[in-house]
């Protein structure tokens, strides 16, 4: 057995690991029905790395972000597992302590910067919020900061825009703000929940950009969650790919995307037009994304998998790490 | 067709559900009804002629005059039970007219538009720019007590909110594309107006009608108080309050009794139209109407 | 920045409203049945009087004469006699609205400060057990008949208690005797204005709470408290302020009853009066002074939407 091959040894401390899900449940309560929303997963995102995690829209890749944040309220609640933060799990903190994590240690920004600014406030305020929440900064010495992060974001004129309100600003203009004030203190990770989703694809591009400079500049890691495969492709160093509310499989970016091992992996790749050139046609994956509310047995993608046996139906194939490091929950690759 | 009936037919049912697990609601309705009632039943109800005088004054209540006598020894009983009358004709009276007004005033002026809507919007800026109540109150003062002439002149001044509400909903459905295609087919404005606009309309032109009916109830009390409404000896809830008002050291119950009939005449429509606001039409929660 | 221009149109559009108002109620006044001339004599009435009035104060004259006579006594503020009083109207009209603003606004600040924690709590817990009773407690405050309270509260506190006056308007400015005649009618006004304004803020938080930008300042480690202070209150607020505004129309003589139950001298009162009396100069001159001031609060509030929402405020340099 090589499983004990690759891992922890081959970069050590570089590769230590700052933030690891252990088998965290997430469920919501509606009308009488549990959605496990996220459903048991586990991961490890380690320090100053980019992380992916994609899957496609009601796969749970959102709520395991908010899980993170502990921002999940009524009628949703972390039912299981642990969330362990430089060896804290933020799971059993208070929500004070929590507080002190958000914004300072573990920041977010999300999908449409329009929608998550505060239309009446002024962007300066915006980003200094969390300085002045965590770092007692006030009056001069968070404008100051401010402008700093304004023009690290790469806003121009930041002493023409600190006193605008949201709605002055173009929608990239708005991102680099929401990445400025998530940025503010220096957090050790940065959660971007679809950080490019609702811009152009030029303005895209430049986002991309500027969360990979700043990376490689503060240090932190990053939590990129997308449904875009070219985005993982381009941005990040290992990827984690969810349905329904499981992690299928777990590697680094080349290995997923070169050689994919479990068949939804395949098949996202497949319907994806750039990576797949030689097709003549754009496949898409057949059936349809699992009910959330009676998710099928076994293995959550086999009625829509074409290799489905016996056993996909009866258990759930857990995730299990492969020879060359990465790990897949598929029984197939056992 | 089919389709849309059942789905229309769904919402119906939706919306009753809706309705009949509000439990406030519910009690509003209660209110409404029970009073109703006590007005049908006013002579059947009442132990003596509310107009009449029976005993002395400003007895005390007591078996014989369950809330006592007021200050010319008239029975109060009495006097409630058909103010009953009194408040609900009033209220639904003022309410139809203003209905009838405003509607068609509100559904011309969205459904044209251009200088039709701009002229009735001024009209409503006129009229919206004195309080309700002192309108009422100078067209009271000119057509004199009574209450036929109480529903004139809340019916005259309060029909504003309903030709608005009415003018936003031909406005909103104006240009939906249903309407757009019984023009291609050349149905007359009326007939669009009539079979299409106002059907969709009916919802929230029933919340704010129920809701007005609870403010002309406010308002009948409110012009019978100032001496301007139902003039005694005829009864009338807001009157007697102005009585009780004179007499404030002489009988607590006096000025009790109507004020309990009045709440609870102007909470269950208040009551009733909230909960017909949730239950027929979840936007218009949003919205705030206040 | 072109608000001065807005401000300028505004008054320009509001002209032609408010000199059509002049002419509707100056016809409404005619057709009020009751001659003045006879009423004010009372039972002792006789012929000569009536008709030695019915001159002195132009009676017999054409409509469209007295309504030009009257106009151009407006244009040099001259409103003319009471019919009732023979005191100059404009000085009269002026205190009784002062009277109101002294009743009205304390009432209106009290109710909104009272609103503001029950629509917030209403909102953060929709459909608890709070929530539901704070919303009947609107609905019964919206529809208690305001001059009811008044009433009950006078038995309570002056009769029963003792410790405050009936009715009337006592003492000077800022006296004690004045701030205690003034505790009974704010009171009475207050509970339906929290009553209205909480049912508004109730809906506009809820609206509010649900906004994405409420999840980024959580995510930035804000406490719900500070959330809603600082991000939530502030959107909320917007609606509030034309409610504010439709409170304002109210203290311009919708408070009439109120004023009718404490005897207190506002312009309701007044015009309450006058109409009874049928002294048609002072209900001529309360109608503009209201209209007018009907006139003002919305610009007011319109200038104020438009300071306090930057997206109104800064329209037409949007994402430049």
């Amino acid at each position: 057995m090589g499983l004990t091959g690759g891992d922890g040894v081959r970069d050590g401390d570089l590769q230590e690991s700052i933030l690891g899900l252990e088998n965290l449940r997430t469920c919501f309560y509606t009308q009488g029905a549990v959605v496990r929303a996220v459903d048991g997963i586990s991961l490890e995102i380690r320090s100053g790395e980019i992380f992916g995690l994609v899957g496609e829209s009601g796969s749970g890749k959102s709520v395991t972000a908010l899980s993170i944040m502990r921002l999940i309220s009524s009628p949703g609640e972390i039912t299981e597992g642990r969330i362990i933060f430089r060896g804290v799990d933020l799971v059993e903190l208070s929500e004070e302590e929590m507080r002190r994590v958000r914004g300072d240690k573990i920041s977010m920004i999300f999908q449409d910067p329009t929608a998550f600014l505060n239309p009446i406030m002024k962007v300066g305020k915006q980003i200094a919020e969390p300085l002045t929440l965590h770092r007692g900064l006030g009056g001069s010495a968070a404008r100051s900061t401010v402008l700093e992060l304004m023009g690290l974001v790469g806003i121009p004129d930041p002493e023409q825009r600190i006193d605008d309100y949201p709605h002055q600003l173009s929608g990239g203009m708005r991102q680099r703000i929401l990445i400025a004030s998530a940025l503010a203190c220096q957090p050790d990770i940065l959660i971007a929940d679809e950080p490019t989703t609702a811009l152009d694809v030029t303005i895209q591009a430049q986002i991309l950009d500027l969360l990979r400079e700043l990376q490689r500049e503060l240090g932190s890691s990053i939590l990129l969650i997308t449904h875009d495969l070219g985005v993982i492709a381009e941005m990040c160093d290992r990827v984690a790919v969810m349905y329904g509310g499981h992690i299928m499989e777990v590697a680094e970016t080349e290995s997923v995307l070169g050689a994919p091992q479990h068949p939804y992996t395949a098949a996202l790749l497949e319907s994806l037009p750039q990576l797949s050139q030689s097709k003549e046609r754009l496949q898409v994956i057949p059936g349809n994304v699992p009910s959330a509310v009676t998710p099928p047995p076994g293995c959550r993608f086999h009625p829509r998998c074409s290799y489905t046996e016996a056993v996909c139906i009866e258990k759930m194939p857990s995730l299990v790490q492969l020879a060359d490091g990465r790990q897949v929950a598929c029984h197939r690759c056992i | 067709m089919v389709a849309r009936l059942k789905s229309r037919l769904d919402q119906l049912v939706q919306s009753y559900r809706t309705f009949a697990t509000s439990r406030i609601a519910l009690l509003g309705l209660v209110f409404i009804v029970f009073l109703s009632l006590v007005g049908i039943f006013a002579p059947i109800l009442a132990p003596y002629d509310p107009t009449k005088l029976v005993d002395t004054r400003l007895l005390p209540p007591s078996r014989e005059y369950l809330f006592g006598t007021d200050h010319i020894g008239r029975d109060v009983f009495s006097r409630i039970v058909y103010g009953a009358r009194v408040s609900l004709i009033a209220g639904f009276g003022a309410q139809l007219l203003s209905l009838a007004i405003g509607m068609p005033l509100g559904l011309i002026a969205g459904f044209f538009g251009g200088r039709v809507d701009h002229l009735v919007m001024r009209t409503v800026d006129v009229f919206m720019s004195f309080p309700y109540i002192l309108l009422a109150l100078l067209l009271a003062s000119i057509l004199g007590p009574g209450l036929r002439n109480v529903i004139l002149a809340l019916g005259i001044t309060g029909w504003t909110s309903m030709c608005r509400i009415a003018r936003v909903q031909a406005l909103s459905v104006r240009e939906a594309a249903f309407v757009e295609s019984c023009r291609a087919i050349g149905a007359s404005d009326v007939r669009i107006i009539a079979r299409h606009i106002l059907p969709n309309s009916l919802a929230p032109i029933t919340v704010v009608a129920t809701l007005g009916i609870a403010s002309a109830i406010t308002g009948e009390a409110a012009l019978s108080f100032l001496g301007m409404g139902i003039k005694p000896p005829e009864p009338s809830w807001g009157s007697m309050l102005s009585e009780a008002k004179l007499y404030l050291y002489a009988s607590v119950t006096l000025g009790i009794f109507p004020g309990i009939a009045i709440m609870m005449a102007v909470l269950g429509f208040n009551l009733v139209g909230d909960g017909l606001r949730d239950a027929l039409d979840p936007r218009l929660r949003r919205r705030a109407l206040g | 920045m072109n608000m001065m221009d807005y401000v300028v149109s505004r008054v320009l559009q509001g002209i032609p409203l408010l000199f059509g108002i002049t002419i509707v109620i100056f016809v409404v006044l005619m057709v009020l049945p009751g001659d003045p001339a006879r009423l004010i004599q009372g039972e002792h009435a006789t012929p000569e009087m009536t008709a030695y009035l019915t001159e002195k104060w132009g009676l017999d004259q054409p409509l469209h004469i007295r309504y030009v006579r009257w106009l151009s006594g407006v244009l040099r503020l001259d409103f003319g006699r009471s019919l009732w009083t023979n005191r100059p109207i404009l000085p009269t009209v002026i205190s009784h609205l002062a009277n109101s603003l002294l009743l009205g606004i304390p009432a209106i600040i009290g109710g909104a400060l009272l609103a503001i924690p029950i629509g917030v709590i209403s909102a953060i817990k929709p459909n608890s057990k709070t929530d539901s009773l704070s919303r009947l407690a609107a609905l019964v405050g919206l529809s208690i008949p305001i001059f009811w309270t008044g009433l009950l509260m006078q038995l309570f506190f002056s009769v029963r208690l003792g410790v405050l006056p009936v009715s009337g308007m006592a003492g000077t400015l800022f006296s004690v005797e004045r701030i205690q005649s003034l505790i009974l009618p704010v009171v009475a006004v207050v509970i339906v204005g929290a009553a209205m304004d909480g049912r508004v803020l109730r809906s506009s938080m809820l609206e509010v709470i649900n906004k994405e930008f409420i999840l980024t300042a959580r995510a930035k480690g804000l406490s719900m408290r500070e959330v809603l202070r600082t991000h939530a209150l502030p959107n909320a607020i917007l609606p509030f302020f034309t409610m504010m505004g439709l409170h304002m129309r109210m203290v311009l003589g919708g408070l009439v009853v109120v004023e009718a139950v404490f005897a207190w001298p506002g312009i309701g009162l007044l015009f309450w009066q006058s109409v009874s009396n049928r002294d048609y100069p002072t209900v001529q001159a309360c109608a503009l002074v209201v209209a007018t001031g009907v006139f003002l609060v919305n610009l007011l509030v319109d200038i104020t939407y438009a300071y306090l929402d930057p997206r109104i405020r800064f329209a037409g340099t949007e994402g430049r």
